[in-house]
Order: C-alpha cells, then structure tokens, then sequence
C-alpha cells in the first residue's frame, strides 16, 4: 500500500470514530454533613407539638450508609376531595408491590462509610472517603442506620436534654440501638434500619459535594415527658426506653424522613 | 516425484474449490517436497474443470471480502489452549476466556460482543453448535469439546453473505473442519504451570484419508488462581470412505467437563487489597457439561452436480453456577417472610437433545465455457431443551428461588436457493435466498412468580392462583415465523491478483424463548449487512500472498446486551456497527506469517451511545517457521520448530462512558523434532501480563465493605499470568518412520 491509499485509508476510517460516551458518567464527590445550620454559641431549644419545651445538651447520630434513589418522593394528597372521589371512581388506585409501598426504585449515588455526628454542630464536616455513584437524577434519598461504638456507645442515635412544660424540667438521655425492639410484627431488621424517601433532588456531578443536615427539632414529637418522671433517676437524667411513650416516639421521629435536608453542591 | 493418489484427489479436488483448498494445496505440495501452489482467486475458476476430475471436498466458494478460509497448517506452532482460540486467526476475531476452562468462549467479532456464541453460527464438519434457548444465552456455542489438533481448517465468514448460514450467523460464522493429515500414531503429554497436565493420543491409520481418525484426550489443572481447576475428557473420531463417486463419513464425539470459576473481581477491592487479582468471592461457582454427539453424512460428487445429505443427533447436559452481583438482589418482598440477603448465586441447568439434518444438491452446467451452478438445500433441526435458573443461598447452595422452568422445544426448517452465475469471465454472481420457519412451543412451568397473591402463603413459588382464583401452574406459549433472507455477493476481476467484492445480505437471530410471548408473530432478530472490499492473492518472492482490506456495515433489529443480573444477554434495542478491516497471510512450505487489524464501532440506534463491552480496535499477529536443521543424527535430520502470536486490544467501552484496560499478550513456542521424537517448550502470556479478560461496569455487593455497595463499579475476569509447558511427542507410523531420512524430501 503506497502512502496515498495509507493516507486515503486513514481519512475513510478517521470519521468512524467520533463520539465515545456509552451514557452517563460515574462520579466521586465530597460529602459534609452537620446539624441545622444556626448560632452554634446558643443552646438548641425547641418546642414539641405537645408543647415541651426541649434543650438538648448532646445529640450524636452515626450516619451512613446513605444511597441516592431515583425513586420519586411520596406526596400527600393534593386534590379537592371532589375531585379525588371522581378520579378514584373512574380510575381505581393501583396496589403495589415491591421493597415495601416505596418500591425498590435504582440507586444512583452512595455513601459507603459511617461517621459519628454531632448535631448540635452546624459547621459542615467533611466525611471521610466521601461519596461515589453515577450523574443521573436522583430525587430520594435512604439513610441506613447501623450502631457504632465510641460516643454512641453502640447505638445508632444518643440523646441527652431537658424538656420543660409548665413548672415541670425534666432531664433526660435516651438512644436509638437498632436491633429486634425495633421491628415490627412482620417486618424486618434491614427494613427497621432503613429511612427510605428522603426527599433529595440531586444530580451528582464529580468533584461536587453532598450536604447533609441533620435536624433533631422533631425527635421528640408525640412524646409525653410526664412518664419519664415516673421512674428512677439515673447520673441525673431520666432514660427512656423503647417501652415508654418517649422512647417509642424517639424511635419513630429519629427515623423520619424530615431529619435529613439534603443538597448538592457542584463544587465543594 | 509421483503424487499419491491421496494427493491427487486433493490436487482434483481444489481444481473446483480453489480458495477452499489453498492450503490443502500448500500441505499436500509440502509433504511432497514440491513448491506450494499458489492460492487462487477468490473468483475461483474460470475455466470448466477437466471432464475426468473428481471433486470432493467440503469447500465452498467465497461469498465476500470476509470470507476466510484458514488453514492452520504451521501456524498450528502457536501455542493456543482450545479449538476456540483459532479463532484468533480470523480478521477481527478476539477470543476471551475468564469464567472458567469448559465455559464457551466469549467472541468478539466486529463490533459484536457475541458472548457466548449469540452473533456467530458455529459448526463442526457441518454440525451446527449453538444452542438455541440455553439458560446462559441464545445460542451458546461452547467449542471446547473439539481437540484443537484435529481442526485442519476454518472457515469464517463475517457477516450473513450465504444462503447457508443458518441461525446467530449475525457477525457470521465459524465452520471448522477436523481431518488428521498427519497420519499414524501421536501420544503426547504436556505439562507444566499449576500443575497441569493433558494427555492426547491421536491416531490416523495409514492408507485411510485425513477424514478417518481419531483422538482422546485428558486433561487437568489446579488452574491459575483460587476456584479455577478443571478436570476434561474428550473424544473425537470419524471415518470416512469413498465408493466410486460416494464419500460418507460417520463422526462420533463425547466430552466431559467440570470446571472451577473465580466469577469477576470489584477492581476497588482489588486496588484495596481486600482480594487478590486470582483470586474468587463465591469458591462454589464452577460448571459441569457433557456433550455426545453422532453425525453421518454422504456426499456424492459427479460432472455435472454435487448431492449431500448429512444427518446428526446429540445430547447434551449442562449446570452452571455463577455470580456476577454478589449479595444484592436478594432485596425483601412482600410476599416473602422476612430475611436477609441470601446471596445471588445463579444456579443454571439445561438439559438438551438435539436432532438435524441438511441436504442440498449442486447442479452444474458450462456456458461461454465458464461452469455456472445453482443449489438447492434444506435444513431441518429441532432442539428440547428442559432448563431451569434458580437462585442459591451463599455457601449451603441450597436453592431458594426459581427464577424460571422451562420445557423448550425449538424447531428451525429452513430452505434455500443458491446460484454461481459468471456472465462475463471477469464477473462473478454468488447468492440466492434462504427461508427460515421458527417455531417454539415453550411450556412454562413456573408461570406465576413474584406477586402477590391475597391469601397465597409466604415465599410459595410457581402458585396455582392468581389475582382472579385458581389457575394451572403451568401455562404453554407458542410462537412462530419466517424469515426471508436474501444474500448475494459480486466479484469483479480479478486484475493484477485483486478483486473487488461487493456483499449484502440479511440474516436472523432466533429470539431467546425466556422473551417469547404466545402467538408471538416474528420470533428472531433481523440483521441487515453490507461489505466492501479489495482481495490480493499472488505469489510475491516465493511466498503465496493474500491481504484483503474492506468495509463493513450491520444493523440488528433487537440486540442483547450483558445483563449481570441475568448473568447472561438480555433484550436491548437495535444496533449498528461498521468498520474496517486488514488483514495479511503469507506462506511458503516452512513460513507462516498472519496479521490482522480491525476497527469496529457499534452504537445504539435510539441515542447513539456507543455499545459497551466491544472492543474498537482489535490486532492480531500468528507467526510459525518449521524447517530442518542443518544437523543429523543417526543419518535423520532435526526439525526446529517455533511460533508466536501476539494479541492486543485497545481499552474497551464500558458502562457509564469509561474505557476499560487494553490487553497485549505474547504466547511462543519452541521444539524440535527428531525422527520419532518431539519435544517442545510453550509459554503463554511470555511478559507474564496483568490483564483483565473481561472488564463490566455494573452494581454488585461482595460485602467486602462495612456498609452494601449499591452503585455502579468496576468488575473484572482475570486473564491468565504467564504459563510455562513442556511438551512431548511420540510419533508411530509409516510417516514417522520416514521423518527426517535422508529419503525424506527436502521440506
């Protein structure tokens, strides 16, 4: 082959190769977390809608692994009652299977590490070995929570605080563990862990960074501090257990999916 | 020197299939000590053959640029572990092999990731050996049953150009053809890294033609990492006879096989050093297959036509257990009772009897003084397949759920027409059209699975309810269609020793049964191809010269992608390839040089993504001397020996836009042979390597980490390190006795 054809060769076959994307990209990305973001020289004080008044004095959460879902949000009702009657009569609502009602959805994005929280911190930290996935949307997240060691002291969630209603202060410590008192009948001990639709419309994109805050204003929820006070003092706090209206509302309220704010930021 | 008849008939017989028989020429003129014949024009003859030739053979002229037909003749030098690997001689071809020492070869030709066999229709002495609804893949073609030492030739034909292309001929087809030239006694052993070893004895009993022999073989090894040791017997015989104008031959062949396999590694484990690159998560993968096969064919060859019939039954047994995912896909159901991840090991078994026939009559007449032909033939098979896929818990292999079971019975009756038509004496017409019914009668035995059921009990497979009551547990689909495939090619010259050749067709894939729905109108997979190119063939300072460039273009109607889940291909949207390729071959009596480059680029038809897993440039080198020393012993002359082949593939495209690793291997071997003695000393992978024979993107959990890993990684199968073998020959038989005399024709 003279070096014409080579040359002729080459041009035929050069055009052939343009474009050299099978789809989307994976990434790796930052991710920070810390608690609502306020003035971190004043204690956190909230007020339930039992009206107790609550000041927490430690609030530590082990968070991850945490998995970006492209599985949609669930949405309340919207519709005027009228209107939901109508539609429902000409269009019955669909039952539906899969992972619970959420379906199984794809995940996208994960966090693969667990690292100790403070909550009561607002200042963003960085988490170590950060985050991977791929760049397509994802509009939930899952938080799944596993007990660690150290402060925590093998729970998942550890709480100390004072609720004040009326005259009445109540100084209380409480924990999260994830183990079988956290199942329900029929349930499981990987779905107990698993706080699943947190709403998260994020698009994961390299070098960026996942923000997570984490807010505790309504872990207590529901709960009636009165019982506590019907026990013992322990190191001067009263402990709730799941056995207790606190301890059963903290199980569910520190599982909601209104702890968690998360965000994307392109760059870190 | 006078021929032997034997080589008469040879001599005769290439006079009608010259391309065919190219190298029958060039092995028969070696061992007669004459200059090898030239290869002849891919126009083949222009002239009518002589009124007294007897033709026989199995050849066919060539239908395009592409259409190869190998001799391995010297280049069987090159050090290669499997019948399949000769595949590698073929332009564009890339053979891979990670899963395991008996799992069918994955083939990577032109822009095709054909897995296991789905994209090229492999066959035997005219068996067809892909397997339609196997459990692991369309039409798996698990090729290591053949002794590699048999296959004398291989004819690959890229792309659907011939009306007798059958079924998966999408990328095209691969049709060996095993002879023993080498007659006598050979028993050999070979040993060496990993403590393998393979006994082979083959046999070819004087006065009886290369189509009469046989062959055994063991084989075993701890293989060359954790999970990957094999135990194999394989036998292979055939006789052949002849009566006036009547050849028939009876093939006969068994094998067994079980296996090891180390499945794929997470690069990020590896990189972290939580797993070796050898090494397995899951030590209970591995496989067992069997495969007995009988075949009977005649063929009777006159002046003025050419008859065949060919008839062939086998069974075959198959179990294969691999996991791609680790622990993911095990998530909690509702109609499941509470649980973990029990882990994804796919259990698949199939259990196949397999029964067919050809025939076809070649009719010839002269006109102009040019032989104009024309064909008719049929082809009939029709494959039961019982399988079944579960899913095991992880270490017990105690099956917890039925992915599906199956009874298969898949018919495919296909007619043909076929013409060789050359109006002018530099213009040759090749094609016709071929006419395939499909039709599947699949009884599924597990049709409701996966849903809930009100009132059904927890984790009840295969229910005899439904949302609306009782049902039958078992529900039967059947399907059918035919496929019209027109095929033709256009040969022009040639001059000089070039000819242009111009080749278009359509072609089929039968449809995966597990995809089938009843009353399913078009049950396969269309493929439309083109191709272009030039073909040199001369004789150039003493060695015969072919090279061939060309251009190619196909489109599939329905491709299958890897599904890690599956473990397998699944059902993806059309697809289009093109390309270019070239490619080399030059030979004399003790020099065989090859060498191919090939460009493929594949995309999706819907958003012009690049289809992953193909690898876009693919090169290939083969190169062999055999000649005498100038040293005796004992008055007989030494022959050294050696080859070497080299393999590289640029980084393929993976899932999620990324490039995987290029691979570049380098196999040698070196002997010598003394009378009846041979000794040989084989390295593969000589630069010992390190590379990935498959690399995926895709979602898996080994729990190798605290925490499940639910996103998308890199996944790979090792390629083998650097083996070394010693290899020893003891050749019998009047030929042995001959070899290197002074008597001996100089080679």
């Amino acid at each position: 082959m003279n070096r014409r054809s080579l040359v002729l060769a080459l041009l035929l076959v050069a055009p052939l190769g343009c474009g050299d994307t099978t789809g989307s990209q994976r990434v790796t990305f930052a991710v920070e977390a810390a608690g609502i973001a306020r003035d971190a020289t004043q204690p956190l004080t909230f007020t339930t809608d039992q009206g107790w008044t609550i000041t927490l004095t430690e609030a530590r959460m082990a968070l991850g692994p945490l998995y970006l879902n492209t599985l949609r949000p669930l949405e309340s009702d919207r519709r005027s009652p009228l209107r939901r009657h109508i539609e429902d009569f000409l269009i019955p609502s669909a039952w539906a299977d899969g992972e619970s009602h959420l379906g199984a959805g794809r995940i996208v994005a994960q966090v693969t590490t667990q690292s100790e929280i403070d909550v009561l911190d607002p200042t963003l930290t960085a988490l170590p070995g950060g985050g991977d996935g791929i760049d397509e949307a994802a509009l939930t997240a899952e938080a799944w929570f596993f007990n660690r060691d150290g402060a925590l002291g093998g729970a998942a969630v550890r709480v100390a605080g004072t609720a004040r209603k009326d005259d009445q202060e109540i100084p209380f410590a409480g924990a999260l563990v994830i183990d079988a008192s956290v199942v329900s009948t029929g349930g499981s001990l990987d779905e107990a862990r698993k706080v699943r639709g947190i709403p998260a419309s994020v698009t994961p994109t390299e070098g960026g960074a996942l923000r997570v805050r984490l807010d505790p204003r309504g872990w207590f929820d529901g709960a009636d501090f009165r019982e506590l006070a019907l026990g013992t003092l322990r190191d001067g706090r009263y402990r709730f257990t799941p056995l207790d209206n606190v301890g059963r509302a903290f199980l569910s309220r520190s599982r909601a999916r209104a702890v968690f704010a998360i965000t994307f930021s392109p760059t870190r | 020197m006078e021929a032997s008849p034997r080589a008469h008939t040879h001599l005769v017989t290439c006079r009608f299939y010259r391309h065919f028989c190219a190298g029958l020429l060039l092995r028969s003129a070696a061992a007669l000590g004459q200059t090898p014949a030239l290869p002849t024009t891919l126009a083949g003859p222009l002239e009518a053959p002589p009124e007294e030739a007897v033709v026989r053979g199995r050849g066919t002229p060539p239908r395009g640029a592409g259409d190869v037909n190998i001799t391995v003749g010297n280049l069987a030098q090159v050090p290669r572990s499997s019948a399949g690997e000769l595949l590698r001689l073929a332009p564009g071809m890339f053979i891979a092999n990670g899963l395991g020492e008996g799992h069918a070869d994955q083939v990577f030709l032109r822009g095709f990731d054909a897995r296991s066999g789905q994209d090229l229709e492999f066959s035997v002495n005219g068996v067809p050996i892909n397997e339609p609804a196997h459990p692991h893949g369309q039409g798996y073609a698990d090729t290591h049953f053949l002794i590699p030492e048999l296959v004398e030739s291989l004819r690959v034909l890229e792309g659907p150009f011939d009306p007798r292309q059958g079924d998966f001929a999408v990328a095209g087809s691969a049709q060996y053809t095993l002879r023993l030239p080498a007659r006598g006694a050979h028993i050999q052993y070979r040993g060496g890294s990993f403590n393998t070893h393979r006994v082979l004895a083959l046999w070819g009993p004087d006065g009886e033609s290369a189509g009469t022999f046989g062959g055994v073989e063991l084989a075993s090894s701890e293989g060359y990492g954790q999970n990957r040791s094999y135990e194999r017997a394989t036998a292979n015989a055939q006789y052949e006879g002849h009566a006036g104008s009547l050849t028939w031959r009876v093939l006969a062949m068994s094998y067994a096989v079980r296996y090891r396999s180390a499945g794929v590694i997470r690069e990020d484990d590896y990189r972290a050093g939580r797993i070796g690159f050898y090494d397995t998560y899951d030590s209970t993968q591995g496989s067992e297959v069997s495969r007995h096969l009988v075949s009977a064919d005649l063929e009777s060859t006159r002046e003025s036509s050419v008859l065949r019939a060919q008839a062939w039954a086998s069974l075959r047994n198959f179990r294969l257990r691999e996991n791609f995912t680790g622990s993911l896909l095990d998530v909690q159901q509702p109609y499941q009772s509470p649980h973990a991840q029990r882990g994804d090991l796919i259990d698949q078994a199939a259990s196949t009897v397999d029964v067919g026939m050809r025939a076809s009559a070649r009719l010839r007449t002269t006109w102009q003084s040019r032989v104009q032909s024309v064909e008719f033939g049929a082809y009939g098979r029709h494959n039961a397949v019982d399988s079944t896929q579960q899913r095991l818990r992880a270490t017990t292999d105690v099956p917890y759920l039925t992915d599906y079971s199956l009874g298969n019975s898949v018919s495919n009756l296909a007619l043909y027409l076929d013409a060789e038509l050359r109006p002018l004496s530099w213009l040759v017409l090749r094609g016709g059209l071929r006419a395939d019914l499909f039709q599947y009668d699949i009884l599924d035995r597990c049709a409701v699975r996966g849903v809930t059921v009100r009132g059904a009990p927890l984790d009840a497979e295969c229910l005899s309810a439904d949302r609306a009551g009782y049902r039958s547990p078992t529900e039967r689909r059947t399907s059918g269609g035919v496929a019209w495939q027109p095929r033709g090619a256009v040969f022009v010259g040639p001059w000089k020793g070039v000819t242009v050749a111009l080749s278009a067709g359509l072609g089929a894939r039968s449809a995966d049964p597990v995809y089938l729905g009843n009353d399913q109108q078009l049950p396969f997979s269309p493929i439309t191809a083109l191709e272009g190119g030039l073909v040199f063939e001369r004789r150039v300072a003493g060695l015969a010269l072919t090279a061939r460039g060309l251009y190619y273009r196909t489109h599939v109607g329905q491709d299958l992608i890897f599904n890690e889940t599956e473990g397998r291909n699944t059902l993806a949207s059309g697809t289009t390839r093109q390309g270019a390729l070239v490619a080399a071959r030059a030979t004399n009596a003790w020099l065989d040089l090859s060498a191919h480059v090939t460009y493929a680029r594949a995309t999706f038809d819907d958003d012009g993504n690049l289809v992953p897993y193909v690898p876009e440039w693919v090169a290939r080198f083969d190169g062999a001397v055999n000649h005498p020393l100038p040293w005796r012993i004992r008055g007989r002359a030494i022959t050294a020996s050696a080859g070497v082949g080299i393999t590289f593939v640029a980084p393929r495209p993976l899932p999620f836009s990324e490039r995987g690793e290029s691979i570049f291997t380098v196999d040698t071997q070196v002997g010598a042979r003394w009378a009846y003695y041979e000794l040989g000393f084989v390295a593969q992978n000589l630069f010992d390597a390190q590379y990935a024979w498959g690399q995926y993107n895709f979602t898996s959990d080994f729990q190798s980490r605290d925490y499940p890993t639910l996103v998308p990684a890199r996944h790979f199968t090792a390629g083998p390190p650097r083996q070394l073998f010693m290899v020893f020959t003891l050749h019998f038989g009047a030929a042995a006795a001959r070899h290197g005399a002074p008597t001996e024709p100089p080679r």
